[in-house]
Formats: C-alpha cells, structure tokens, sequence
C-alpha cells in the first residue's frame, strides 16, 4: 500500500474532520472565529452542513451575547439598536415611518416591509360601513373591537410580533395593549393586508407549523389561519380562520397564589421533534398600589397539540434531548446532548408583559433564567445581567 | 489465516494481528483490539491481513499510543458485555461505573500530548476509522479553541495566516464583533 497524501499543519487537515471540531462548538462566536483562522477552516465552516448552533441575546441597546459566553459584543454600524422584536430567528425589525425595516445583522440581508400605517381593508369599503365597538355584539352578548377601532384609536397601533413565514409571507401581530389583529403582507408590497371585521384578540403568539400559520390567544384556542391570494396583486390575505384546538385554560388560574397575590400567564407556541407545543408560563406578581411587582417564581407547563382529538395534552418531557429556548419574539427547541447540555430545560426570559407601565420586578436586573423540568427549580447560570427595563430581550437564531 | 505466525505460536496467533507501521515495526495485537478500527475489522472480514497489516500512514510512535487507547477500550467493551446480563445486580452497576470513571482518567491522561501529537493521533483515528479516539481528539481540539480569537489559534496551532485581503475583508465586515 502506497503511503497517502499526508497533511503537514493543522490548516490542511481533511474538510470533514474541521467539521467534526465545529459540530463540538456550541457558541456562535466559537464558530465564527474558527472560520476566521485560514481559508481552510474558512471553507469547512462556510460549506459544510452543521447543527444549529445556541441562539444570541440581543438586547435593545445594541448589546449581544452569545451564548454560553457572558461577554457583550456589539454589531457593527447601527447594529441592533432600537429593533422591535426579532422575527423568525435571524431577522431583527426597525419600525419606522415609512415602513418596517428587516435586518439579518449576521448576513447582512435586508427586507423592507410597508409601513403600519399602510394598510388595506378588506372588504376595501370596510370603513364606509364602520360601526363603532360598543354595536358589535357576539352571539353571547360579548362586545369585541376590530381592526377599525384599533386604527381610530388614539394610540398608534404598535408591532408586536412579526414573523417571516416564507420569502412571500410574513405575517404580524399588530394592535394596542393586549388586543391585536393579524396582519400579513409579501416583503417589498406597499401595503398589509387586515380583514376589517374580525374581531381582535389578545393574542399571545403565532407559529409556522408544518406550511400552515396558527394563532394562539390567551383563551389558548389554536386557530389556523388560512391564506390566500389577492387576485390582482399577489399579495397574502387571511381566506379563513379556523379553530382546531379547543382551549382548557385553567379556571382556578389564581387559586395557586396566596391572597395578596396576582397571576400572570404567558403562553408561547414552540415546534419540537415535529410536535407543536404549547408553554404556559405562570408568574407569580404581587400588588403594590397600582402596581403589579413580578416575584421571582416562575411555573412552567408544557402541553403537546392533539389535533385529532383538538385538545391540549399535558407533558412531563420534551422527551428525545430536546431544550427548549422561548421568548415573546421567537421560541426554537434544540437538541441538547450534542453541546453536552441537560435536554428537558427551558431556557427563558422576562418576557411576560407588553406593557410595562404598571409592571415591575422585584429585582432591579434580570437575565436568563432556566426551569428544569425535571425538578421545577429555575437557576440563572449565566454572567450576563441587564436592566429589567430592557424586557424587550430577544433570541437571534442565526443560520436560518 | 496464521500464516505469518511460526507453527508453535498457531493456536495463540489465531486471534492476534500484527499492525505493521510505516517505520516498519510490527505490533502484534488481539483481533478485539485490532477491530477498534473499522478500517482493520474490513481488512479482516476480507481476509487481508496475512503477513499482517501495513499501515502506511501510520507511524510507530504513534501506532503505539494508538493500540494503548484501543486496548484499554477493548478491555472496557468486553466488560461491559460481560456485565449486561446481570443488569439488575446493584454490585455489577457499582463496578461498572468505578470502571467508567477509570476509563475517563485514562482518556483525560492519554490527551496531555503537545500538539504535533495531537495532530497525528487525529489523523491516525481518522485513517483507521476509530469512532471513540476520533470524537476525543476532536473534543480536545474544540475545547482548546474557545473562547479564543483567531490570532491566538493560529498561534496555538502554528497556522500561517494566509489568507487573501478580500477574505479579510469580508471577514472584519461580517464577523469583526468577534474578535475583539
């Protein structure tokens, strides 16, 4: 047997096994440095198929982490300072004026979306036949608002969730305090397209699921949203939505607390080995005149979606070394073992409320916070602290 | 199959290979060992290891830290197949585990090596297709980059910093926050 081509450095060892080395670095930063040593190791992390790495913290002064590391870093240029809201991993959004500006700050990938102020009315004489809230009355006598009361209304609809479905989709949470409307337009349109009668929700978060887009409001009801197409311009509009989960939220929501204490639940929406997740996260908060101090206890339920029976099933495992990591603006499971991590913890952020005005905490910094499944106890492992007025902390998963 | 083996060493060379290293020293092992490596236990079903196996890549000081870790993770594998039929017995777990632990020292001392050797012995479980040295070693090399910014890795891993202005500059422009 002829002796082979042996490399000589550690810049000429084979492709694969460069790609074995960087399958074993968790963090991002890890990565990027790595593919900054040669060309070699460059084309092995540029070409090569690798597991997603763990997420980055950007925090709205234009501070990120990269976990597991406690050091801040910062973007170049204008970076990531003032975004609202990361949408669908990587993407980070700039409201503004004259429209939504959508960054990749890893790629440097830009996306213009139309302004909130523009958007379309369906059916487009919508606004002719306006009635105002008090007169839309449910067939249980509930009154609701529209997306119509939420425009005449003397707040500014604000962004509250964005997500980037597919290049011709993305779809929005749009609306003021709790109540939303869906909004969704194709990137580079000039208007977002709302239906005008529907009623509006609290909605609590939306996920991409297996080609189809659902809803999640704070009654837990799972709808779909189907789409469709503007005839005439291409443009997504919602077609119909349907419910296919009936919800079961807790009715003695408060009985867990003691007396002089409050509930606040947040739910998210998370994809994990195929299955859609609902997380219900209740946090203890206590009233203090007008204000509402959260503590520090966080309970967790995970619950997985059964379509067939259109009910939510309760969970003790993420099963299958899954981690999970949430937040208002994007959730993403991830599986552990690879990085050497424990599965079955749920990495998480003080997220809970939009409006922080009659909300406080206990503490004066916040960071992340983990609950263990396996135990319900919550630790917070990681160096990196921040103000908790900065809630607007967000993962970036980049690589999507 | 023994051909290589002198008639009275017969019965004991039927389970023993001979690793032959590309500085030409013989190493005679036992086919549990030897079968460590997928690329030998494919030389063997193919019935081509008469007169041994030549391992051109593969260098005598090398091959013998090579057949040390194989040796001592052959013993742990037949351990562990001798143990699982007795599963449930609290005494056997016991042992297992004292066995587990010893085994991680052993991996934790065979990896204090500089890193030339560190370099070989990568190529070599890559070569001869040794799944647990591999991830090891590989291990090894990613727990010593972390945390360290391309400068101090080249310097760690003698690297020569070739590459060309427009890399660079795509570097700094795309991942600059890194490294600082």
């Amino acid at each position: 047997m002829a002796q082979a081509w042996q490399p000589s450095s550690w810049s000429e060892i084979p492709r694969d096994l460069a790609g074995m080395v960087l399958r074993l670095l968790p963090a991002y930063a890890d990565r990027a440095r790595f593919a900054a040593v040669c060309p070699q190791w460059r084309a092995a992390a540029r070409q090569l198929p690798l597991p997603p790495p763990l997420p980055l913290l950007a925090l709205p002064d234009g501070t990120f982490y990269s976990l597991p590391y406690g050091k801040p870093f910062r973007f170049p240029g204008f970076g990531c300072v003032g975004y609202k809201g990361a949408a669908f991993g990587s993407w980070l959004v700039f409201p503004w004026d004259k429209g939504c500006f959508v960054v990749d700050p890893f790629t440097r990938a830009t996306m213009t979306l139309p302004a909130l102020s523009s958007v379309r009315l369906r059916p487009p004489n919508a606004a002719d036949k306006f009635v105002k809230y008090q007169d839309h009355v449910t067939p249980n006598g509930k009154h609701y608002v529209t997306w119509l009361d939420i425009r005449d209304s003397k707040d500014v609809p604000t962004l509250h969730k964005l997500m980037v479905c597919s290049p011709n989709l993305v779809a929005a949470f749009v609306g003021t305090g709790h109540i939303n409307q869906i909004l969704m337009c194709q990137p580079g349109a000039s208007s977002w397209s709302v239906r005008a009668y529907d009623p509006c929700d609290p909605f609590e978060d939306m996920v991409f699921y297996k080609g189809k887009l659902y809803t999640l409001a704070y009654d837990e009801n799972l709808l779909v949203v189907n789409i469709s197409q503007d005839p005439s311009t291409g443009d997504p509009q919602v077609s119909r939505i349907g419910q296919v989960i009936k919800g079961d939220p807790d009715p003695l929501f408060d009985a867990w607390l003691p007396d002089d204490t409050t509930g606040r639940k947040k739910l998210y929406l998370v994809e994990s080995r195929g299955a859609l997740l609902m997380v219900r996260r209740k946090v203890c908060c206590r009233i203090e005149d007008d204000t509402i101090v959260a503590g520090r206890i966080s309970e967790f339920e995970v619950l997985e979606a059964d379509f067939e029976h259109s009910r939510w099933v309760n969970v003790t495992t993420l099963g299958d070394d899954q981690m999970l990591f949430l937040g208002r603006s994007c959730s993403r499971a991830m599986s552990a073992s690879q990085y050497r991590m424990t599965s079955d913890q749920i990495f998480f952020l003080d997220d809970v409320t939009e409006n922080a005005a009659q909300y406080s905490f206990d503490d004066e910094n916040t960071s992340v916070n983990i609950y263990d499944m396996t135990d319900g106890e919550v630790s917070s492992p990681f160096p990196m602290v921040w103000k908790h007025e900065m809630i607007h902390a967000t993962w970036l998963f980049p690589q999507d | 199959m023994a051909s290589a083996g002198s008639g009275d060493e017969k019965a004991a060379a039927a389970a023993m290979i001979t690793l032959i290293s590309s500085d030409n020293e013989k190493f005679e092992v036992t086919e549990a060992t030897a079968t460590l490596s997928q690329t030998i236990r494919h030389m063997i079903e193919d019935g081509c290891t008469d007169g041994g196996v030549p391992l051109p890549n593969v260098t005598s000081k090398i091959l013998a830290r090579v057949i040390e870790y194989c040796k001592k993770h052959a013993t742990a594998a037949a351990g562990e197949e001798g143990s699982s039929s007795s599963f449930s017995d609290a005494a056997f777990l016991e042992v297992d585990r004292a066995f587990l632990e010893e085994l991680e020292e052993f991996d934790d001392a065979f990896l204090e090596v500089d890193r030339a050797t560190l370099f070989d012995l990568i190529l070599a479980a890559n070569y001869l297709d040794i799944k647990g040295l591999l991830n090891l070693t590989c291990q090894k090399v990613a727990d010593s980059v972390k945390g360290k910014t391309p400068e101090q890795i080249r310097e760690m891993y003698n690297i020569v910093n070739d590459l060309t202005p427009e890399e660079e500059a795509e570097i700094r422009r795309e991942t600059q926050w890194a490294f600082e």
